[in-house]
């Protein structure tokens, strides 16, 4: 298979790592400006492969959560939910698909805030299933530091 | 870097301030330190070769402070057992080096560690450990209310510290998001809905007591405090719970900082504060401590994306740590929901 664009973003890293950073003298400002330089590529190279997969599952699962949350709200947010929950991503373009989520997460916060004024085992049951998609989305977008 | 016009006035600027004839040789811009330009200088004094530190603000930072309120901060723990950099002069305007800075001494034969390299201080780690919370204690005992940063900042009303905090860095949030926050903005909901104890006495607040802002002698100690730019008066927990955050645990969540087990950093704390851990209390600034981190990040982000400071720590900080601060909340509110029963 072809080098991907992950495979080329490491190969910035090594270059950076390998042959610029040591010709730049020590203590020149440019030697750590080129070590996070090369920092933030290999994060890239994390992010680049999965970025698409992370942000379609995210939306996937917050419209799910909104179709099955819909019945239990009356009025604006009611409507916005029957919204979100028929809404889909026009293409699969990272920009598509951050545009998309956040607009999915826009109502996910109102849908939390009016979740949490609620004292019913439905509303706690709701709340955890929110926190738990918050939660592997905050993972699913973990970036891992490379070693110096 | 200084060019020789801004040399030549800061010559002059502490020549006066020193009473002595001051030259300046070589000098160094430090890396990171986002929120304001860290230079070292090489200088004579009278003749007599010294090291001194220039604090420059940026266009743009990850912090917004005034710079007097970090002066003061090393003025109040000048003469006591917290190790500091024994600070020289203060210039709020221009006028000099096109931009507000200070000056303080430079601390020789010592180094800051990244606060993400679990090996960070190697076999002196526990005793590095044993000084970071010692100090943080010794910073909790001096009395805010004689100190120089009372001079330039406001002293808060115990029950309503938190409340001060939290506006801001709630306020930070809201205008600098690039996206919608759900994750800090159910976490300021929380915080709002259970606002904590006040605090037995009011401190001075570090406000960014971590691993990173000290200066390891390389032989187990602790030879300098830097970075008290968000210095203020407040409750201490908040600067243990900042410590011990789990962004600062080099991914070890029974560890302080990545250094020593956390009982015994909250053991160390206590004695040398004086002051007691209450768990309730430390429980709302935990969570603040993390909102308050994305709060940073978010910042340091928005500069970034608006090309304002295109260096790169700020597309680290509002990349990496964003994600880490977002999923160290949804875990704790995760695991408080297991805890309470409801998750199935």
């Amino acid at each position: 298979m072809k080098p991907g664009i992950d495979h080329h973003l490491l190969a910035i890293a090594g270059t950076l790592g390998g042959k610029i950073i040591p010709a730049i003298a020590d203590g020149n400002y440019a030697q750590g400006d080129a070590r996070m330089t090369a920092v933030l590529a290999v994060m890239m190279a994390q992010e680049v492969d999965r970025a698409a997969d992370t942000l379609i599952g995210e939306n996937t699962a917050m419209r799910a959560l909104f179709a099955s949350a819909k019945a239990q709200f009356a009025g604006d947010l009611a409507k916005r939910l029957a919204s979100a929950a028929a809404s889909h991503d026009d293409n699969f373009r990272l920009s598509t698909l951050e545009t998309g989520n956040a607009a999915l997460k826009t109502v996910l916060i109102d849908l939390h805030a009016a979740v949490e004024k609620i004292d019913s085992d439905w509303a706690r049951a709701l709340d955890r299933d929110i926190w738990l998609l918050l939660h592997k989305g905050a993972t699913d977008r973990m970036l891992f530091i490379p070693p110096a | 870097m200084l060019g020789e016009e801004e040399r030549r006035r800061l010559e002059g600027h502490l020549s006066e301030v020193l009473s002595a004839d001051v030259a300046i040789g070589a000098v160094k811009r430090f890396h990171g330190g986002a929120s304001r330009e860290t230079y070292g200088l090489d200088v004579t004094i009278g003749g007599e070769p010294r090291g001194l530190i220039v604090r420059r603000d940026p266009a743009d930072s990850l912090i917004d402070t005034e710079r007097s309120i970090e002066y003061a901060a090393y003025c109040s723990y000048a003469d006591t057992a917290v190790p500091v950099p024994r600070p020289i002069t203060l210039v709020e305007d221009d006028s000099i080096l096109g931009a507000p800075f200070f000056v303080m001494e430079r601390i020789e034969g010592a180094d800051a560690a990244s606060p993400f390299d679990p090996a960070a201080y190697g076999e002196h780690r526990e005793n590095v450990g044993k000084a970071f919370f010692n100090i943080l204690g010794l910073i909790h005992a001096v009395d805010p209310a004689t100190s120089a940063l009372a001079k330039v900042t406001v002293i808060p009303e115990p029950t309503t510290c938190w409340q001060s905090e939290l506006d801001y860095w709630e306020s930070e949030i809201q205008n600098d998001a690039l996206e919608p926050q759900p994750i800090a903005l159910a976490a300021i909901r929380w915080l709002r809905r259970n606002p904590p104890p006040p605090p037995k006495r009011l401190v001075i607040v570090h406000g960014d007591y971590r691993t990173g802002n000290v200066l390891a002698d390389g032989k187990g100690g602790i030879s300098a405090v830097l970075d008290w730019e968000m210095a203020h008066i407040g409750d201490p927990h908040e600067d243990l719970a900042w410590a011990l955050d789990p962004l600062w645990n080099v991914r070890d969540d029974d560890s302080a900082g990545g250094l020593i087990p956390r009982d015994k950093a909250i053991a160390l704390w206590e004695q040398s504060s004086g002051l007691r851990y209450d768990p309730e209390s430390f429980a709302w600034w935990e969570m603040f401590a993390t909102v308050k981190s994305l709060g940073i990040w978010i910042s340091s982000a928005k500069a970034f994306a608006d090309g304002v400071n295109t260096d790169p720590i700020l597309a680290f900080s509002g990349l990496y740590t964003t994600n880490r601060s977002n999923q160290i909340i949804s875990r704790r509110f995760v695991e408080q929901i297991t805890a309470a029963g409801a998750l199935s």
